[in-house]
């Protein structure tokens, strides 16, 4: 218990480092906070003049964070003048689409990068390896949005498969999936080879090999279950490269989701939903590789001991 | 050949190097001698060739400049008639293989720069905290730590929004991120490395922090910050490229890389050479410098030191 209590300590200050500054964002945007916000409005004195008081701008900057803090606690994250609507409904309507994308590229992922990795370390020093792994180099390389657009070209204008723009339609969703989901696979594949490779060279299996059991059941049974670890750490940092992916990814295929939200409101100067997403994306972060620590001592018993 | 591709991965991450090295793939000392009969380390070393080559000839292998329009001679497809048309024409007319060659200037110029501004920066936080220790230490690491809290490119996009979009704040913001994680490889490397007997020596020996950080500290945290900026090319130059083509980095009509593809996705169903060209170059040039990377790894083997 102690361990998860002291995980959940850790992220509770890093929610509090982040959030500090994602605040400090809009103080340095030249020019005031106030005018930042507004955009266009702030040639409106009443508009103002509220928004001032609600962002307690004459108070000091401690007070004006808490504001803000309060309000980001309360679901307030602001009003996009440029989207006319609350920052947080632009979030709710935005949020879901970029999960189902993330979800869907970590399966892909997942399943090729272990595939591939384990055929790499099975395979060990053959040309399957170099060929593979190779491979796997250049799936990491190749900038996601430029892949995105070369699978557009043969999978949607090429062979008319799927729609150019990604709608929100399951068919839709396959070649923005495969772009991001490529992208990481590389990563996936290399890590999950380099950490078979190093449990078959363990004693163990040495041992339960020599005992005359086949490779399948060693593999299976004793480098297999060992080899988990490590990959659930692969996917701590794929949800890292999978969201600024999404960023990408949503934009090459003009799909609704956070990732774009952003970047239009960066293009927009829409500082409020910059501050909000950037806000969203962090914690959100944050807590999956949380999530992904506190599953270390369930399938690792030694880890979180006393 | 122990290890064809070792770790050090492009994902902008702040990868556990660590679990790279083990010990079933470290490369023996014995070869140490052979970077040169490594084949990842050739095929890297050709591949880069493929790219800066041209692109530092561009003014001679290119027979028109970047920005030379043609208005009669929009969308062309690759030919090989003439050299200008090897790669096809855009939508006004301007040559693709010239806007890709001079285009390189800014990519990789820009990748390098990030890497001297982020890895110096970087480099020397690293050394002073992790020499030096205590509070300063402390402090310097948990700001780290907080940079390294924003996934990717998010990072960079914050600093864009802040700074606005251009190639120099592309650059500045990609240096941002890279300052974190030169920091904690050489913390980690400088913590170490204080310890060892012979700067213990020199100390005993009166030697000030100073002189024993830039003569014994640094020398020996060089193997790490010289595969990190191998690896930080590449990352640096797909970042670029990523900020270029969302529109917040180089801005048109300058060609980079990035913000080519994004010119050629308005045409790419009826002019696919616009934006595949400029994208392949991108994708050898960080292919090539993963190689080398890798291959530096094994040569260099920085695990010895630190991480």
């Amino acid at each position: 218990m102690r361990y998860v209590g002291k995980r959940l300590l850790a992220l509770v200050v890093l929610l509090i480092g982040i959030s500090i500054l994602v605040f400090l964002m809009l103080q340095l945007i030249p020019g005031s906070p106030v005018d930042a916000l507004l955009g266009q409005s702030a040639t409106n004195p009443a508009a103002v003049a509220k928004l001032t008081r609600e962002l307690g701008l004459n108070r000091s900057l401690p007070v004006q964070y808490w504001l803000w803090l309060d309000h980001a606690l309360h679901g307030n994250l602001g009003y996009s003048y440029q989207n006319q609507q609350p920052v947080s409904a632009l979030i709710r309507q935005n949020l879901p689409s970029t999960l189902v994308l993330a979800g869907s590229g970590l399966l892909i992922s997942l399943v090729g990068g272990i595939v591939l990795g384990a055929v790499a370390a099975v395979r060990r020093d053959t040309p399957a390896d170099s060929v593979l792994m190779g491979i796997a180099m250049t799936l990491v390389a190749l900038p996601s949005f430029w892949l995105g657009l070369i699978l557009i070209l043969v999978f949607a204008v090429t062979l008319p498969w799927f729609p150019v723009v990604g709608g929100t339609s399951l068919r839709g969703l396959i070649l923005p999936a495969f772009t991001l989901g490529l992208g990481v696979l590389g990563i996936t594949a290399r890590f999950v080879r380099s950490s078979l490779l190093e449990v078959m060279g363990s004693s163990h299996v040495i041992a339960a090999r020599a005992k005359g059991l086949n490779r399948r059941t060693v593999f299976i049974k004793h480098v297999a279950r060992n080899a988990v670890l490590p990959v659930l750490t692969v996917v701590g940092l794929q949800v890292g490269a999978l969201l600024s992916g999404a960023v990408l990814v949503e934009t090459v295929f003009s799909r609704l989701g956070i990732g774009r939200l952003l970047v239009q409101s960066i293009l927009n100067k829409d500082y409020a939903t910059v501050q909000a997403t950037v806000l969203i994306i962090a914690a959100f972060y944050a807590v999956a590789n949380l999530v992904v620590d506190l599953l270390y001592p369930v399938l690792d018993p030694r880890i979180g001991g006393t | 050949m122990a290890d064809q591709l070792g770790e050090p991965m492009l994902a902008g991450e702040a990868l556990p190097l660590p679990v790279a090295e083990t010990g079933a793939e470290r490369a023996p000392a014995f070869r140490r001698a052979g970077l040169l009969r490594q084949r990842n380390f050739l095929i890297g070393v050709i591949l880069l060739a493929i790219v800066v080559i041209p692109v530092l000839l561009a003014p001679v292998i290119s027979p028109v400049g970047p920005d030379t329009q043609n208005a009669g001679a929009s969308f062309l497809a690759p030919s090989l008639s003439h050299l200008s048309r090897l790669m096809g024409t855009d939508q006004f007319g301007r040559s693709i293989w010239a806007r890709v060659l001079y285009g390189g200037r800014y990519s990789i110029g820009a990748s390098v720069v990030v890497v001297i501004l982020g890895g110096i920066a970087g480099t020397v936080l690293g050394l002073v905290a992790g020499y030096l220790g205590g509070t300063v230490s402390f402090l310097i690491m948990r700001v780290v730590d907080l940079l390294l809290a924003f996934p990717g490119i998010l990072l960079a996009l914050g600093v864009t929004a802040i700074l606005g979009p251009s190639l120099v704040n592309a650059v500045i913001a990609v240096a941002i991120v890279a300052v974190p994680l030169y920091a904690r490889i050489v913390e980690g490397a400088a913590r170490e490395i204080r310890n060892l007997p012979y700067v213990r020596a020199s100390r005993a020996l009166g030697a000030g922090p100073g002189h024993i950080i830039v003569r014994h500290v640094l020398p020996g945290a060089m193997p790490a910050v010289i595969v990190q900026t191998t690896v930080w090319l590449g990352i640096a130059m797909l970042w670029i490229a990523a900020l270029g083509f969302l529109g917040l980095g180089v801005q048109p009509p300058t060609p980079e890389w990035g913000q080519m593809v994004s010119d050629g996705q308005a045409s790419l169903t009826i002019a696919w050479w616009v934006a595949v060209f400029p994208g392949a170059f991108l994708g050898l040039f960080v292919v090539g410098i993963s190689l080398v990377g890798d291959a530096l790894r094994d040569w260099l083997n920085p695990s010895a030191v630190g991480t």
